[in-house]
């Protein structure tokens, strides 16, 4: 189970997440939609404690959480096996077990053979593999994904994506899937959670055609006004007293 | 079966010149070879231009060489040197590792220690000798402090640079998979860092063989130093030379025989390219 109280998140005195509220119930997939800038990473980052809000409450039950980040963020010192164990490791299971398991998520990641070559030199897809394999190795009771495929070539992201349905079909875990991409969110997520400006949230059944189209209008319509803003920052809030 | 190519290449002018040039590159040694040779030849030039007391030639040095490597006393004093330089240098790199990495990741700690680092740097070598001396006496624990405190602010320094450099986001991804700090200084810091220290580890290692020499010319009874030293004493000019040659080949030892292996060894990551 995953609850926002109230969120209130600001950076540099510029207001990213504004009384944010919202629930996400375990084993469920949820994609997160919503324009640049809405807040959606500092979500994702909220959710695994790499940042805490200003105010407000953020719930996560679960201990294990996988994240896997827009670039691949491996290590570049470390093999490919390595990379994938690292989280294994880090919960204290011993190094060559880990590394065990690490080979066969490799395996099912169709990165056989490829175990002890570095990151350096591997493809942008084979990276962002490793680090799908970093993520699911410690079979989380969360799983994080911040626009992992928007590198990625049409291709390889629908190889990816169909790759990923089934393991999340084969494991039960909470998804929480930031995206901009309708087609994607409505093909993998149990709900779809729009974040629309001020931190409204609100959410929508991925069979819900009509509302999804108009939450892609105000999207459109959202991405003009951020580049406006770009411009001339006419929204900066700064948090003073609440 | 492989057919021989029978194909000539034309001779040109400019292609003798390119495939010189090739050669030239191709033997990298060949350069180190020609600035060894200038080196003698503008040493002997020196040595018949001044008094042999001031200057001796070439092959008096080596004669001298010769005579102090049969003695059991030179390889004593060779071994007390490279003692008091690997622990001295182990102790500094450490110390000024352990100090810039903190300085790297806390602003506070950074402008606690920014007077003591430029304090340490600008003292000269030959006051902190002499100050340890009065501390420690003379022997092994003042050239090795003295050591210490001359390679730490530059293993410092460079620890700083290198945690300034790793990329904040693999850091994010550290904290995001829960990493124990233990791995989080084996897996990120300290290969992030690595680069960064190690291409300071030959500035170190210079500066240590030169320190640890002067601190035993000042204030010990054996090692290197007091080999020169005694050979000053006695103005024996060929001797000293050779002297300087052992702390050469020492600096040598220290640059091939433990950097470069560990360089390439710690930074055999940036092999290749991708197969994108």
């Amino acid at each position: 189970m995953i609850r926002f109280q109230k969120v209130f998140k600001s950076f540099s005195g510029h207001m990213v997440l504004n009384n944010l509220s919202f629930d996400i119930e375990t084993n469920t997939v949820v994609s997160i939609l919503g324009p640049s800038g809405i807040g959606k990473t500092t979500i994702l980052r909220l959710i695994s404690g790499a940042i805490n809000p200003d105010f407000g409450v953020v719930e996560v039950t679960g201990k294990k959480i996988g994240y896997i980040f827009q670039d691949p963020r491996l290590l570049p010192w470390r093999t490919a096996r390595d990379n994938v164990a690292l989280g294994l490791i880090a919960e204290g299971k011993p190094k060559d077990e880990s590394r065990r398991i690490a080979a066969g998520w490799m395996k099912k990641l169709d990165l056989e053979g490829f175990e002890d070559y570095y990151p350096g030199e591997l493809s942008g897809g084979m990276m962002q593999r490793v680090s799908i394999g970093r993520a699911l190795a410690i079979e989380p009771d969360i799983l994080l994904m911040d626009e992992p495929f928007s590198n990625l070539n049409v291709e390889l992201k629908k190889t990816l994506m169909t790759m990923l349905e089934s393991i999340f079909e084969e494991y039960q875990t909470t998804v929480v899937y930031v995206t901009h991409d309708i087609s994607e969110a409505v093909r993998i997520s149990d709900k779809i959670l729009s974040i629309l400006p001020g931190s409204v949230t609100e959410e929508i059944q991925p069979d819900d055609f009509q509302k999804l189209m108009q939450n892609s209008c105000i999207d459109e319509y959202e991405s003009d006004l951020t580049k406006k803003r770009k411009k001339e920052p006419m929204f900066t809030k700064k948090v003073t007293a609440i | 079966m492989p057919v021989p190519s029978t194909r000539r290449q034309k001779f040109t002018v400019g292609g003798m010149i390119t495939s010189f040039h090739n050669f030239l590159l191709a033997d990298k040694v060949l350069y180190g070879v020609l600035g060894v040779i200038i080196f003698l030849v503008f040493w002997q030039a020196l040595s018949w231009i001044f008094n042999a007391m001031i200057v001796a030639s070439p092959l008096a040095t080596i004669n001298a060489l010769f005579a102090l490597l049969t003695e059991t006393k030179t390889w004593e004093y060779i071994m007390i040197t490279l003692f008091r330089l690997i622990v001295g240098l182990f102790l500094g790199s450490i110390v000024g590792l352990l100090l810039g990495l903190a300085a790297g990741t806390n602003k506070k700690i950074r402008q606690v220690l920014e007077p003591i680092k430029w304090t340490s740097m600008t003292i000269p070598a030959i006051v902190i000798s002499i100050m340890a001396m009065l501390w420690f006496g003379m022997g092994s624990e003042q050239v090795i402090f003295v050591v210490i405190i001359i390679v730490a602010p530059i293993t410092y320094v460079n620890a700083m640079e290198g945690r300034f450099a790793i990329d904040e986001k693999l850091i994010e991804m550290g904290r995001c998979f829960n990493l124990p700090l233990k791995m989080f200084f084996r897996e990120i810091y300290l290969p992030g860092i690595a680069a960064s220290v190690i291409a300071g580890f030959a500035l170190t290692a210079g500066m240590g063989v030169r320190v640890v020499v002067l601190a035993e010319f000042m204030g010990a009874h054996d090692g290197i130093g007091y080999g020169l030293s005694k050979s000053y004493m006695y103005l024996d000019t060929p001797e000293l030379f050779a002297w300087i040659l052992i702390s050469l080949a020492l600096l040598g030892l220290l640059e091939f025989g433990i950097m470069k292996p560990l360089k390439t060894h710690m930074m055999r990551w940036k092999k290749g390219g991708n197969l994108s």
